[in-house]
């Protein structure tokens, strides 16, 4: 999907939440319209999440703490009408009827229904994010000698590459796709360092954390002075502790998305709660830099988990 | 490692620290404002150049760009074709331009130039016009031979990282390494021309930004061809000329007056008409000259300073003799032999460059100590200390420095040391052979050895006062 296009779906999309939030006025279940002072005198709320993307699940779970009860979901049948219904891009409908508030997290345009919040998820986003940073971080001013290594062609990373490259703002050294090139990524990884002379290369891009963890081992065994970095538009705990082991090598990450359409939800539950007028939301992944991972290891937090929440933030 | 905030904040406050001196260098549109984030390696022998920046010790060893390049022709080839070597050592880069004409070789362009020193260039490969497809294939081939009249010819993408990145103040270092053999060969671009050719000519850019505006202020100014005053002369121009700035440097600008392009002294311009941004008794350098790291021959040479840049004098009273000058020469603090250093046409600097100095650090009484022992070519073994890192003003202002007063043991010699405690910078020094004060000098041996002894007796006094009340503890 191109840029812009991509761009004015959000736009439109932002404008029908912001339309169905102020047209639909939320008719909710008799426990949402309840002022939020009376709602701990009654049962805990439930969350009927209808999600198969565990990630989500958990940070969802981790967010609602002990204030709301979270209950997963995989089809219509298990949802009760006191349920405030959360679904996360293309799962399961909601059975016909259901009358309760709903939040729906999608990457499409929608028609605005009643009763429904609209969170804006753009799966390509994380990919985006990867390729800007790869361009901007640092400025290179210059075409970018990189490697890339993709899962497939048929992807929005490999679009993006091919669209940047015709723009003259990268230059090609070496392309590895997982489903067709046919040797394992670190080796192709490491034959392909040889190949370029020390100084000739700044970056490599790495589709997914699997790929960044390859990439990242051929270029500790190359161990080359010059410094190229693997940029990822994918997130873990790995990747960060790599950062930490080798700062120049792995030089940034991106994720937070599942986290931060979390922490949408359960606001969007508690301003449905409230009765609150509910703002729209666009979920944006984060960059995460190495620099700003060993800064903080650096200043002694050597938690993993706690930098990457710091860093989420 | 800093995090992205606290390098953003960095940059502002380097961007600003550089811009201040007027609108001189406001144009430049550059990507990093730090002086001291890159290092630039030419190495005329293997006709590469190599960009540094700095590992986690803070040392120039992590190779961020390597690139092939033809430098100055090496060799005399016949009278008409004389050798024009690219001068070797340490420089630091000045003004550029984005698609520049070669005001005195007729009908050549290259884009984006980065000064080196005068007329010595980091820039690309030639063209035959201002058109981004007009490459010449000639100077493609010869790249990683030396062929050129001086300048540094480069790859349009290696010319393009250079002049967005190497700012204003960056090192750049031309030495010759030996010959390493393939080095050179595996930087050339596998290309061929017509496909290189295509591929430049498409390389991203941003829209330039507006050259800037300036004035004459002084009555027949030279605009020549070059930036050297054996550089033809073009035309001579009147006071309030209006002119466009092509590359805003200093001592010597690029203009267009009167719609021919060529170089004017940057002192004899202002970028705010009315305004005088340069002054007629100000600081210059008569010839090239070597900045030091102390005032000794000896010493480091940090730079070399080109002929006729202008001069912020830090202190010109350093030393008894008034041999040397402290100088800020773009930020970097050095010492200039004060001979050197010549009064006329200048560019006022009213706000000078951010130095160390100015860093809130100490590096301490025993750095500072050395520092002054390693000038007078003593040693702590050879001395008698009798003021041992004193904090006073310096020159009465609200900076201080460390002052350090002492005697060789056979008093043949007596030293008087200020040293800055941010940098370990001598800031005046002064020594006298012949009237040593013996009994000043016996009085602060005496006084130092009655010291020791008060201090011994004490300790000794201490020890045996927690004996004392260790025993009746016990009891």
């Amino acid at each position: 999907m191109k840029r812009s296009i991509a761009i004015a779906i959000l736009a439109v999309a932002s404008l029908c939440m912001g339309a169905a939030i102020g047209i639909f006025n939320l008719q909710a279940s008799p426990a949402v319209q309840a002022p939020a002072e009376e709602v701990a005198e009654e049962p805990p709320v439930t969350i009927a999440l209808l999600s198969s993307d565990e990630e989500f699940v958990k940070a969802v779970e981790e967010q609602a703490g002990d204030k709301y009860i979270v209950r997963q979901v995989s089809s219509a049948e298990e949802i009760t009408p006191e349920d405030i219904v959360v679904s996360y891009m293309d799962e399961a409908p909601v059975p016909e009827g259901f009358e309760g508030p709903q939040i729906v997290f999608t990457d499409a345009p929608h028609d605005e229904e009643a009763g429904k919040l609209y969170a804006l998820v753009d799966e390509n986003a994380a990919v985006k994010a990867a390729w800007d940073a790869l361009y901007t971080y640092p400025t290179h001013c210059a075409p970018i000698r990189m490697l890339a290594l993709f899962t497939t062609a048929d992807g929005m990373a490999y679009e993006t590459y091919t669209e940047m490259l015709h723009q003259g703002k990268l230059w090609e050294k070496g392309v590895y796709f997982v489903d067709s090139t046919g040797v394992p990524s670190e080796e192709w990884t490491k034959e392909a360092l040889d190949g370029v002379t020390v100084g000739l290369l700044d970056t490599i891009f790495a589709e997914t954390a699997e790929l960044a963890k390859a990439a990242y081992s051929a270029l500790k065994e190359a161990d080359r002075n010059d410094s190229v970095e693997v940029i990822c538009p994918e997130l873990d705990q790995e990747l960060v502790e790599l950062m930490i082991e080798d700062h120049w090598l792995m030089g940034a990450a991106v994720g937070g998305a599942a986290s931060n359409a979390a922490a949408s939800a359960i606001e969007m539950v508690e301003g449905l709660l409230e009765n609150s007028e509910t703002e729209s939301v666009i979920i944006e992944p984060k960059v995460i830099y190495s620099d700003d991972v060993i800064a903080l290891y650096k200043s002694g937090v050597t938690d993993v988990t706690e930098i990457m929440a710091e860093l989420m933030k | 490692m800093f995090p992205n905030a606290v390098k953003k904040l960095i940059a502002i406050i380097l961007a600003a620290a550089i811009l201040l001196p007027g609108a001189a260098f406001a144009k430049d549109e550059l990507q990093n404002y730090d002086h001291d984030k890159y290092l630039v390696e030419v190495d005329v022998s293997n006709q590469v150049v190599t960009v540094y920046q700095k590992d986690d010790d803070g040392e120039f060893t992590r190779i961020v760009r390597r690139f092939v390049c033809t430098t100055g022709q090496t060799q005399d080839k016949g009278i008409d074709d004389p050798a024009s070597p690219t001068p070797t050592g340490k420089w630091k880069a000045g003004t550029r331009e984005r698609f520049g004409k070669f005001a005195n070789f007729t009908g050549e362009y290259a884009r984006y130039w980065t000064q080196v020193v005068g007329g010595i260039y980091f820039h690309s490969i030639m063209f035959g016009s201002r058109e981004a497809d007009d490459l010449k294939k000639s100077p493609y081939n010869t790249l990683g031979k030396d062929a050129s009249h001086g300048c540094i010819r480069l790859y349009i993408e290696d010319a393009k990282w250079l002049y967005y990145n190497a700012c204003f103040g960056t090192t750049v270092n031309i030495v010759s390494k030996g010959r390493q053999k393939g080095l050179t060969a595996s930087l050339k671009s596998e290309l061929s021309f017509k496909d290189y050719n295509a591929l430049q000519s498409n390389i991203y850019d941003e829209e330039p930004m507006e050259d800037a505006q300036a004035w004459i202020v002084k009555d027949n100014t030279e605009l020549r061809t070059g930036n050297g005053t054996n550089d033809k002369l073009i035309k001579r121009l009147e006071k309030d000329t209006e002119l466009t700035v092509l590359q805003e440097g200093d001592p010597w600008a690029k203009v267009v007056a009167d719609g021919r392009e060529g170089y004017v002294r940057r002192c004899y311009i202002t970028y705010e008409k009315g305004v005088m941004q340069s002054r007629e008794d100000g600081k210059f350098v008569a010839g090239t000259q070597n900045l030091y790291a102390a005032p000794d021959t000896g010493s480091e040479r940090l730079y070399k300073v080109a002929r006729h840049s202008s001069i912020v004098v830090v202190d010109d009273q350093i030393d008894p003799d008034g041999k040397w000058t402290l100088v800020n020469y773009w930020g970097t603090l050095g010492y200039l032999q004060s001979r050197n250093i010549k009064t006329g046409w200048a560019t006022i600097y009213d706000e000078p460059f951010a130095t160390d100095m100015d860093k809130d650090v100490d590096i301490g009484v025993d750095a500072a100590r050395q520092a002054a022992l390693s000038h007078a070519e003593v040693s702590a073994e050879d001395i008698v200390m009798a003021k041992d890192g004193e904090r006073i003003s310096w020159n009465g202002t609200d900076r201080q420095s460390y002052l350090f007063e002492f005697y060789t043991s056979d008093l043949t010699k007596e030293y008087e040391y200020e040293i800055d405690p941010a940098t370990g910078l001598i800031l005046g020094y002064d020594y006298d052979a012949e009237s040593v004060d013996v009994e000043e000098m016996k009085a602060a041996e005496e006084a130092a050895l009655a010291a020791a002894e008060e201090a011994a007796r004490l300790a000794e006094e201490a020890a045996k006062a927690a004996e004392e009340a260790e025993a009746s503890s016990e009891g």
